[in-house]
């Protein structure tokens, strides 16, 4: 079974961003993705746009939504939290009753953590490395049934 | 009243994070009312404040403390402490890169239970060792009793910890030590888990006659399948007063799981906290143990054999109903019983639990039930039944 599950993540994550496989090996071997990495991966991981779109759009989008507050520079590393707070938002995914009550990025890690997206282990205030971020975007895809 | 193994506070903390800087507020809220001859209602109210800081990429600080409401409501009387401010769980973990195992060495005030919450279950100060390699679990402990809240603690082995829990002006338990060592193989046989666990306490008030104890407690779990599995217990315990004296508890779980079924499961437990037979006294474990569910008073002495179905119409959500029968065990009468009974028969249980984890933070837990006395030879034709209804619901914010 060990020996599948890679085989199928990469397959899932081969369907979601299929058009663009360096990228894709660029991410999963990036320490840090930066905000404007990160805003790609949430907009072509959930369908809606293709994985042409270029990054400065999705972060833009992404910016106006309010799903990440101003960056200073788009190529700034994005933290767990961050992250996590921007893939409950692209995929919307519930969250619990502090995060209806006061969403962002602290309350939608710890959703992420529950619902097992993030390991218990990940601090949110670390930076996001290419693995876990398409790990999550796997997961989250998974979730809504995007990777069908 | 026994609630499920698994807390709401243990639940909820699945969506808390280990090793990471994160803090909380944990709320929670239990009310008991339970009804003999007249209604009692219980209540507590806990805002728990919690730290996790990473120090290093191996060590942790975790600190949290806590304000409490407590009361107690009746007909009769009404006894509140409208707050209380106490430590929970804080330590320093320690777990270092270890190729092939797991090394994990904690300081600080920590929680522990035995294999089956027959001995101790609950906190106490000091040092813990647990180490994981293979199919193998070690795990030392050993720390200080004397700071818990003799209410929560609920540590009763003699006459003396009974004095102290009656004084008002006392807030902490009696002095002891505890120590522990344990070893746990899985797989032992194919599907088969064996270990076992020495406890001791050991009594350290300067004033009167110390009790110190020591408990040996062996256990197997047979995986017969994904359906079904056998596990048992036994413990062999021996009290210094100075006199030696030994006592035993044992008990034995079958369980079968239906998960096409509503992830349903029923289980049949038995379990006996020794009395006074032959050589033997009756069972004291370190924190008081109840045998029975709603029956008052039934701490040892007493067997309890108990059927449980429960289901799970949703993932986050379990019924359970159950039913048990009490009945004694060796010469001691449970208090209430007909002078010159021999009936070994004391009783029945039955009750429901409802377990649900509404949302991520939100988690409740609605429970009762009600004894029915044995009117046919054990107790007095007018014993009454008794009731109890259980609400608790955690918040984590």
């Amino acid at each position: 079974m060990k020996k599948v599950l890679p085989v199928v993540y990469a397959v899932v994550l081969y369907q979601i961003f299929a058009q663009s496989a360096v990228f894709f090996d660029e991410i999963l071997s990036s320490k840090q993705i930066t905000f404007s990495q990160a805003a790609y991966l949430v907009f072509v991981g959930n369908g809606e746009y293709q994985d042409t779109v270029q990054q400065k759009v999705a972060l833009e989008e992404a910016l106006k939504r309010k799903w990440i507050k101003q960056t200073g520079n788009p190529d700034n590393p994005i933290t767990v939290a961050q992250f996590a707070y921007l893939v409950m938002r692209a995929f919307g995914i519930n969250g619990g009753l502090m995060y209806t009550l006061f969403p962002g990025p602290r309350y939608g890690f710890r959703e992420l953590v529950y619902k097992g997206l993030i390991p218990r282990t990940i601090d949110p205030q670390a930076y996001v490395d290419g693995a876990l971020a398409l790990r999550i975007i796997r997961i989250a895809a998974e979730l809504k049934g995007l990777d069908k | 009243m026994k609630i499920k193994n698994i807390s709401l506070i243990v639940i909820l903390s699945l969506s808390m994070s280990l090793f990471a800087w994160d803090f909380g507020l944990t709320v929670s809220n239990t009310t008991v009312y339970s009804y003999i001859e007249d209604w009692n209602v219980s209540q507590n109210n806990r805002a728990l404040l919690w730290i996790s800081l990473p120090i290093t990429s191996n060590i942790n600080l975790y600190v949290s403390g806590f304000y409490e409401f407590a009361g107690d409501f009746s007909t009769a009387s009404t006894a509140y402490k409208p707050y209380r401010f106490d430590v929970g769980k804080t330590y320093f973990s320690y777990k270092p890169s270890l190729s092939n195992s797991r090394l994990t060495i904690m300081l600080g005030r920590l929680e522990t239970a035995d294999f089956t919450t027959s001995i101790y279950s609950g906190l106490y100060d000091g040092f813990s060792l647990n180490f994981l390699t293979g199919n193998s679990r070690f795990d030392i402990q050993l720390g200080y009793l004397g700071f818990l809240y003799k209410n929560d603690a609920l540590i009763l082995i003699d006459d003396e910890d009974a004095a102290v829990f009656a004084d008002d002006n006392q807030y902490f338990v009696t002095p002891r030590l505890l120590a522990m060592v344990g070893y746990k193989l899985d797989d032992f046989l194919r599907g088969f888990d064996i270990g076992f666990e020495f406890w001791s306490q050991f009594d350290l008030n300067s004033s009167g006659t110390p009790t110190h104890s020591l408990y040996y407690e062996p256990r197997f779990v047979w995986h017969i399948n994904n359906y079904f599995s056998l596990s048992g217990f036994g413990i062999l315990s021996m009290v210094i007063n100075p006199e030696i004296a030994l006592s035993y508890a044992y008990g034995a779980e079958f369980k079968a799981s239906i998960p096409s079924f509503l992830r349903s499961t029923l289980t049949i437990n038995l379990f006996t906290s020794g009395s006074v037979t032959g050589d033997f006294v009756s069972y004291a474990p370190i924190r008081l143990l109840s045998v029975s569910r709603y029956a008052h008073g039934i701490y040892s002495d007493a067997t309890a054999i108990s059927a449980e179905f429960s289901f799970a119409p949703l993932a986050t959500m379990i019924f359970a109903l159950h039913g048990d029968i009490l009945l004694r065990e060796g010469t001691i009468i449970p208090a209430g019983y007909a002078p010159n009974s021999e009936s070994q028969f004391i009783g029945s249980e039955y009750g429901m639990q409802f377990v649900w984890q509404v949302v991520s933070d939100f988690a409740l837990l609605m429970g009762g039930g009600v004894f029915v006395p044995n009117t046919l030879g054990a107790y007095p034709s007018d014993a009454p039944m008794e009731w109890k209804v259980l609400l608790n619901f955690v918040l984590n914010l």
